[in-house]
């Protein structure tokens, strides 16, 4: 037997429960090598020393309030599984093409002004906080980017809808209502998205 | 508890905490380079729970599941360290990148958790994986990237140098 073996044994063998065949192979060899004689002896003391070694050890300080500040719901959010998000996506979309279907096929209520500067404002907005997702994507895990790229695609496309209902009824204030809530949408997922290699 | 956590509820998770903090503690103190290095380590470690606690299916138990989040925390953290430090040494196994053990003074006692601070970080490691927290030398290899016959090594190097230290 080598010393490699040995040694493999060892833990077993002074404990007790080595099969007495290999035991006796271990006994040859130990009789007559010093090296793996004093490994059995430090094998032996250190388990007659392990007995006393704490399982639990209380930190000086109370670290919870180093934790506490950092449990953002951003990070919570990272944390669910992809196959939600993309039955969520799923949803979203089927949900939003029905309610776009619904708007397109009521009738044209009266021309309302205004609304293209609201929603250029929005537009605006949209765009200066892409910026901000853009310069912090690059700190993000490649799965992350895929799972955020997939769902503002998802939000993408029903702002798309809501904007093509909205040339179809242009004063329609309930398709209005939904490109404002669209674009919000699409603000706020930006918004955190940018936020999350700060959290990461 | 460990439900109402995964939800969102920090109340909860600080209970959580509580009830595991002294585990966590335990190995982030044995495995840090100093003490106020593993109080950043063990809250390092439940940030991550809380990040993760939505993937926790109960295959194993939360005690577990816990630990071994711990573990991979702690080791990834000493990864980065250790890779900081080879950009600029000469190449080589991660785990022979070690500054040399703390020296013990002459004629002082030690108590084994003393001893394990002694250790060099690589056989530190090892001894604190497989015999204080029952890990096999399979999977320190894949958690610590070094082979198993240099794990082999490094935890008779730690009883060695544990009994040497004690045994006085």
């Amino acid at each position: 037997m080598t010393c490699d073996a040995v040694r493999d044994h060892l833990d077993r063998y002074q404990t007790g429960v080595l099969d007495p065949a290999d035991r006796d192979l271990v006994d040859i060899h130990l009789a007559g090598c010093a090296d793996c004689r004093a490994d059995l002896e430090s094998t032996r003391f250190v388990a007659g020393q392990l007995g006393s070694l704490r399982r639990e050890i209380a930190p000086s300080v109370d670290l919870w309030a180093g934790i506490a500040p950092r449990l953002t719901p951003q990070v919570r959010r990272l944390s669910v599984p992809i196959w939600r998000l993309a039955a969520a996506a799923v949803l979203l979309i089927a949900a939003s093409s029905a309610v776009t279907v619904a708007l397109i096929r009521r009738p044209r209520p009266e021309v309302t002004a205004g609304f293209a500067s609201t929603e250029a404002r929005y537009e605006q907005a949209a765009f200066e906080v892409a910026g901000l997702y853009q310069r912090a994507r690059d700190s993000l895990a490649p799965e992350t980017r895929l799972v955020l790229e997939r769902n503002l695609a998802v939000i993408e496309r029903a702002l798309g809808e809501a904007r093509a209902a909205l040339r179809t009824e242009p004063a329609n204030r309930a398709i209005e209502a939904m490109v404002v809530a669209a674009y919000q949408r699409k603000i706020a997922f930006l918004e955190r998205a940018a936020s999350l290699d700060r959290d990461s | 508890m460990v439900a109402a956590a995964a939800l969102g509820d920090e109340g909860a998770f600080e209970q959580i905490y509580r009830a595991h903090v002294g585990r966590v503690y335990a190995l982030a103190v044995r495995l840090a380079d100093n003490p106020s290095h593993a109080d950043q380590l063990t809250q390092d470690v439940f940030v991550r729970t809380w990040e993760r606690l939505s993937t926790f299916r109960g295959d194993s138990s939360f005690t577990t599941w816990l630990h071994r989040l711990a573990v991979n925390v702690i080791l990834t953290d000493r990864r980065s360290a250790w890779r900081r430090t080879r950009r600029i040494t000469p190449a080589g196994d991660l785990i022979d990148l070690e500054p040399e053990a703390k020296t013990v003074p002459p004629g002082l006692r030690l108590d084994l958790d003393q001893a394990i601070a002694g250790l060099p970080p690589g056989a530190r490691t090892v001894f604190v994986l497989h015999d204080v927290e029952g890990y096999e030398h399979a999977e320190i290899a894949g958690l610590t990237g070094i082979a198993v016959g240099t794990s082999k090594a490094q935890l008779f190097r730690a009883r060695r140098l544990l009994r040497e230290a004690l045994d006085r």
